[in-house]
């Protein structure tokens, strides 16, 4: 029976050890107590004896790689296992041959025309060695050996065996690897969660549905192995209603005077990771002006009564924004564009439509209701709009909808009493503009100081997408349209 | 006990052999078609004192002393039997069993079969069995897979007092030839608490001795105490260790054994018969088919070694299965993780 | 000197039954329908018969695998007896024994027995049992010359004659065992009763072809045990005019010829004794062949009763392993 080589623990910090060299090669006789090969760990180098005699089985993990402790290095083989013909040597042949191989064996037949493994593709060395390691261990043998338990807990859970370690005696795969491989399997999930974004936690045919159907992919739960998003993953989020974003439930408070730790959960958690995301990848670009504001007020005023009895809602600052930030997108395409996460070196995304998204402020946490097509909808039509998200977001009520497709995102502070703030970009958006207070300032107009109603504007955009001076055009534009709101009638 | 008086306690403490002459005596005074006989169970007492004291209780006509004629006594047994009578044979020594096979295999086990049911045999066959005397190879057998062999027979293997009183009831009452074995060495050294009262235990049912959760242990008459001190030695080392005691080794209790392997998922078979060919190999290939997809290590086997068993202790004791070889055994079934 | 014409004619009709039932039961098996081994008892009817009328009702015996004889004179039914040699669901077992293991435990019939001397431990335990019960019920332990060569027939000697059981040990020496002459197996120095003898039973030795003399050393020995007189051994004479079983033709084991076949044919028990009944004038020949068509009749009746019966139940197979 094969014995097993594996890093050993060496120390109680030690949590992995690197494989320096192999001193003796696959295919060798070996002694039991003969130095096999060297490891190191930050603490200490050390000589890997053989378990047994017999003859050392593929190399699992080349010098200069790293693996957890426990982790397969090669094996002990005896006599009959060496020699045995068929599956057994061609699987190895075929396993050592695609880990060489790398990349671009990935996907295609071994040169021994064994399919490659499906393995999905790991996104570091050591996971990749990991996988490729047990898949060539256990195949080695010609098929898994694995107790009927096992067995049966693999089918139960879904796992595939070929992808457990095993522990058992004479190198079985036990009841114990396989759920020890589920719970891996299930941390992996979540973090999979935790990062749609991640180029193998989404299959492509998914992510090309996402686009058209507007569905946005940190707001879908993977149900494909290791928590890959997939293409029914899509669909059942382009129809479910609204889940995740539903107010989340109250968190239990800890009496003791010791602080707790809360966790996130919900709205907070998502937007948490979504900031997080945005702000650390996307290079953030800022641009302000201070516009004077009176004629946007008067405009307002003006219309407010007409617009409330035919549509019930109040006319509001924020509308008459949204309005110019939808025409002002409308005349620069080239701002209403995303970023494209997959695409290798970077790429945009030019959106068809231009929707609006307005974020709101709720005690749960932030939400960003999208007006779709705001371009084409009147300043009665977009106050209602709002209103009717806003209401909604309120209460809970959102769908997954009406948070789907935005193009662009207002924000503003102004009902708080900021004058001006930097708002992070909404991924996958290009763009954001922050809007500050209307408040008495004081200008300079005609060589003399004046007291007007001003209102500063932030544009932050994202500088893969667009650069300074065409954030400053766009700018300038949305200026313009809020100094002589009269332009949005052209 | 006679001797000591009578104890009013409700449960006391008792000997396997002070448990076994309990249900003899209970039994003769219930059934005056019970009777004894054997060689030296009257007056003398019985070689091992298990029936000392019932033939000044019930006279020589009810507890009988006879010629060494193993096949003869057993012969008549059947004939009693088959005829309104409820005899108690004993044999001195498992040893003797093969003496009187032709009267317990042909005649007794097929009698109710052949007639349709017309004939029964109501008979217990008691002996003893086991190696720790010294008593070599003719004196220390463990012959049971014999007889656990032949339909009709039943065959059952008490490991301590109270399960020896209440099933030896059982096997009185029991209509058909029951074969009692009980280990020699553990008449007086096995104690344990024995109710004072009237209680029967079945036939075919087996007892979990102890709880665990991570291996079986299926120990069969004295092993069953050396599989109780391994598994307090496993508990140490962190293994949960379940001890399930057969009793009846045939007809054998397969829902306990099963739901028990089904539960831990490791099984092993510990028995004082011989390694090939003996209880343990069935024991273990019922386990092995009937719990298979449970199994996450293969069933294993402790018996006697293959030899006939040699007369110096030091050689003795190396053929049995002891708590050290128990635990090293069920270590080997474990994975590196578990 | 039996003078009870009503037990001289059970003697007869008893005789001429076994004998048909016999003769009827090899031509069954010729065609086939006698299943499982076939031992007969034709030439030995004597024994039998003179034994078990000298019993009660409430008697016990064993018998061995040449049993019908003694089954049928202890009063078993010739149905179920033909059906259980067939292999029939109406058999005394229901199939599941056949010849060599018929019995009815309520006429007191502890079995056949397959064993050679497998009824020596039964039939002296039932002699125990019933001195236990004191129920005054007598065993008669039926064995041939063969059997008492069995180290078992040694054992029970010694116990019966220890605790003076009420067992009569009658051995049917008829020549041979299986397909050996009985001197070749046995020293001839010493009668078989010698070995009872040794145990200090009283022993005799009757002409097994006499059915009269058989019952009257047997009924001897009966009252003895029933009176507390302990065991006896009879040793009948006979000689077996059947092969040792069915398969046995002709004179292909070399242990007999034809022409000492054929003497000893015409010293068969059953004509003897009709001879013997006429001459003495007990029965007339009309009486008797009375008493004949009524054993044919007997004998029809078996036959159609088997023909009717069922085979042995599936069913069953696996109960009556416990009770």
């Amino acid at each position: 029976m094969a014995e097993d080589i594996y890093m050993p623990q060496l120390g109680l910090t030690m949590t992995e050890g690197r494989v320096v060299r192999w001193l003796r090669a696959a295919g060798e006789p070996v002694r039991k107590g003969e130095p096999v090969l060297e490891i190191e760990t930050d603490k200490v180098s050390v000589e890997i004896e053989s378990p047994a005699d017999g003859v050392l089985g593929p190399i699992l993990v080349e010098a200069g790689a790293s693996v957890p402790i426990g982790g397969m290095l090669s094996h002990v083989l005896t006599a009959e296992e060496q020699g045995s013909r068929g599956a057994e040597g061609q699987g190895s042949k075929g396993a050592e041959e695609q880990r060489r191989g790398g990349a671009e064996a990935q996907g295609s037949a071994s040169p021994t025309g064994l399919p490659a493994p499906s393995v999905i593709p790991p996104t570091s060395s050591v996971i990749l060695s990991e996988a490729k390691n047990l898949e060539a261990k256990n195949l080695v043998r010609g098929r898994v050996v694995a107790s009927p338990r096992a067995r049966r807990t693999a089918a139960e859970l879904g796992i595939d065996l070929v992808q457990v370690e095993a522990s058992g005696p004479g190198g079985r795969i036990v009841d114990a690897d396989v759920r020890w491989r589920a719970e891996n399997i299930k941390r992996e999930t979540q973090t999979a969660q935790r990062e749609p974004q991640a180029a193998s936690r989404v299959s492509p045919l998914a992510r090309r549905l996402a686009q058209e159907l507007g569905v946005d992919l940190a707001l879908v739960k993977g149900t494909g192995p290791g928590g890959r998003i997939v293409e029914d993953d899509v669909r059942h989020a382009a129809t479910a209603p609204l889940l995740p974003l539903s107010p989340a439930p109250v968190l239990p408070c800890s009496p003791a005077p010791v602080p707790s730790i809360e966790p996130l959960t919900g709205i907070r958690r998502v937007v948490a990771e979504r900031m997080a995301h945005s702000f650390t990848t996307a290079p953030h670009f800022y641009l302000s002006a201070e516009v004077e504001a009176a004629a946007l007020v008067r405009m307002r005023e003006g219309l407010l009564a007409k617009i409330e009895a035919a549509t019930k809602a109040r006319l509001t600052i924020t509308d008459i924004l949204l309005k110019v930030c939808a025409q002002a997108l409308a005349e620069f395409p080239e701002v209403n564009v995303a970023w494209a996460e997959d695409a290798p070196g970077g790429g945009l995304v030019r959106h068809a439509e231009v929707n609006v998204g307005l974020a709101v402020s709720l005690d749960a946490g932030l939400v960003v209701p999208v007006l779709r097509k705001a371009d084409g909808l009147t300043l009665g039509e977009i106050a209602r709009r709002r209103s009717d998200l806003t209401e909604r977001a309120r209460a809970g009520k959102l769908a997954l909808a009406d948070l789907e497709g935005g193009t662009f995102t207002l924000s503003n502070l102004g009902m708080y009493g900021v004058d001006q703030f930097q708002a992070i970009l909404n991924p996958p958006q290009s763009a954001i503009l922050a809007i500050g207070r209307i408040k008495d300032r004081p200008v300079a107009a005609d060589g003399a100081v004046v007291v007007r109603p001003t209102m500063h504007l932030t544009l932050s955009v994202d500088h893969r997408v667009l650069d300074g001076a065409l954030g400053a055009r766009f700018l300038e534009r949305v200026a313009q349209l809020i100094q002589e709101p009269y332009l949005l009638l052209e | 006990m006679p001797e000591t008086g009578e104890s009013t306690a409700y449960v006391i403490e008792m000997t396997l052999g002070e448990a076994i002459r309990e249900a003899l005596a209970e039994e003769m005074s219930r059934d005056p078609n019970v009777f004894i006989m054997g060689e030296d169970v009257g007056r003398p007492g019985g070689i091992f004192m298990v029936t000392k004291g019932l033939y000044e209780e019930f006279g020589k006509d009810r507890v009988m002393d006879t010629p060494i004629e193993e096949a003869g006594i057993v012969g008549l047994a059947v004939g009693a039997a088959m005829t309104g009578m409820r005899p108690i044979v004993e044999l001195m020594f498992t040893d003797f069993l093969p003496l009187a096979m032709e009267q317990l295999v042909n005649q007794a086990a097929k009698m109710h079969y052949m007639t349709a049911g017309q004939a029964r045999v109501p008979m217990v066959l008691r002996a003893t069995l086991g190696t720790g005397r010294g008593a070599a190879a003719q004196h220390s057998q463990s012959l049971h897979v014999l007889v656990a062999h032949i339909p009709g027979l039943k065959v059952v293997m008490p490991s301590n007092p109270y399960d020896a009183k209440g099933l030896l009831k059982s096997a009185i009452r029991d209509d058909n030839p029951v074969v009692f074995l009980e280990h020699k060495m553990c008449y007086s050294t096995v104690k344990g608490p024995v109710a004072r009262e009237e209680y029967l235990l079945p036939l075919g049912v087996a007892d979990v001795k102890r709880e665990g959760q991570d291996v079986t242990l299926v120990a069969i008459s004295r092993m069953v105490q050396v599989a109780l001190a391994a598994a307090e030695t496993l508990a140490r080392d962190g293994i949960s260790a379940e001890v399930v005691d057969p009793r009846t080794i045939r007809p054998l209790d397969k829902a306990t054994l099963l739901k028990s392997v089904m539960k831990t998922g490791r099984a092993v078979v510990i028995d004082e018969g011989h390694l090939s060919y003996g209880v343990t190999a069935e024991i273990a290939s019922i386990i092995a088919d009937e719990a298979f997809d449970y199994l996450d290590a293969p069933v294993k086997r402790l018996a006697a070694l293959d030899v006939p068993v040699p007369m110096a202790p030091v050689l003795e004791a190396a053929t049995i299965p002891n708590e050290a070889r128990v635990v090293e055994t069920v270590k080997g079934l474990f994975g590196r993780r578990y | 000197m039996i003078e009870d014409k009503t037990l001289l004619t059970e003697m007869y009709y008893q005789m001429r039954r076994i004998r048909r039932f016999e003769e009827t039961a090899q031509e069954l098996y010729r065609r086939g329908m006698v299943v499982g081994l076939l031992h007969l008892y034709i030439g030995e009817e004597a024994v039998a018969t003179g034994a078990c009328l000298a019993l009660r009702g409430d008697d016990t015996i064993t018998s061995t695998h040449r049993g019908h004889g003694h089954v049928l004179a202890k009063g078993a039914d010739a149905n179920r007896l033909m059906a259980e040699l067939c292999g029939r669901a109406t058999g005394y077992c229901h199939g599941k024994g056949g010849s060599m293991h018929a019995a009815d435990l309520s006429l007191g019939i502890l079995g056949a027995n397959g064993i050679v001397g497998g009824g020596f431990g039964i039939a002296t335990g039932a002699a125990l049992s019933a001195k236990k019960r004191r129920s005054g019920q007598v065993t008669i332990c039926f064995f041939g010359d063969g059997a008492a060569n069995q180290g078992i027939f040694m054992e029970v000697l010694n116990m019966a004659g220890l605790w003076q059981l009420p067992v009569v040990y009658v051995c049917e020496n008829n020549g041979f065992g299986e397909y050996t002459r009985t001197e070749e197996a046995t020293p001839a120095s010493q009668p078989i009763g010698a070995r009872a003898a040794a145990f200090g039973l009283p022993t005799a030795q009757v002409d097994g072809n006499d059915v009269l003399a058989v019952y009257e050393a047997v009924k001897a020995a009966v009252d003895r045990a029933r009176a507390g007189g302990g065991p006896s051994f009879v040793e009948a004479r006979t000689y077996r005019l059947s092969g040792h079983h069915m398969g046995d033709v002709g004179f292909s084991r070399n242990y007999r010829t034809k022409e000492e076949l054929d003497a000893r044919t015409q010293q068969e028990p059953v004509g003897r004794f009709r001879r013997w009944l006429l001459e003495h004038q007990v029965l007339a020949e009309p009486e008797i062949a009375g008493l004949e068509a009524k054993v044919e009749a007997e004998m029809s009746e078996a036959v159609a009763f088997v023909n009717q019966s069922p085979l042995a139940e599936l069913s069953e197979i696996e109960e009556h392993v416990y009770a």
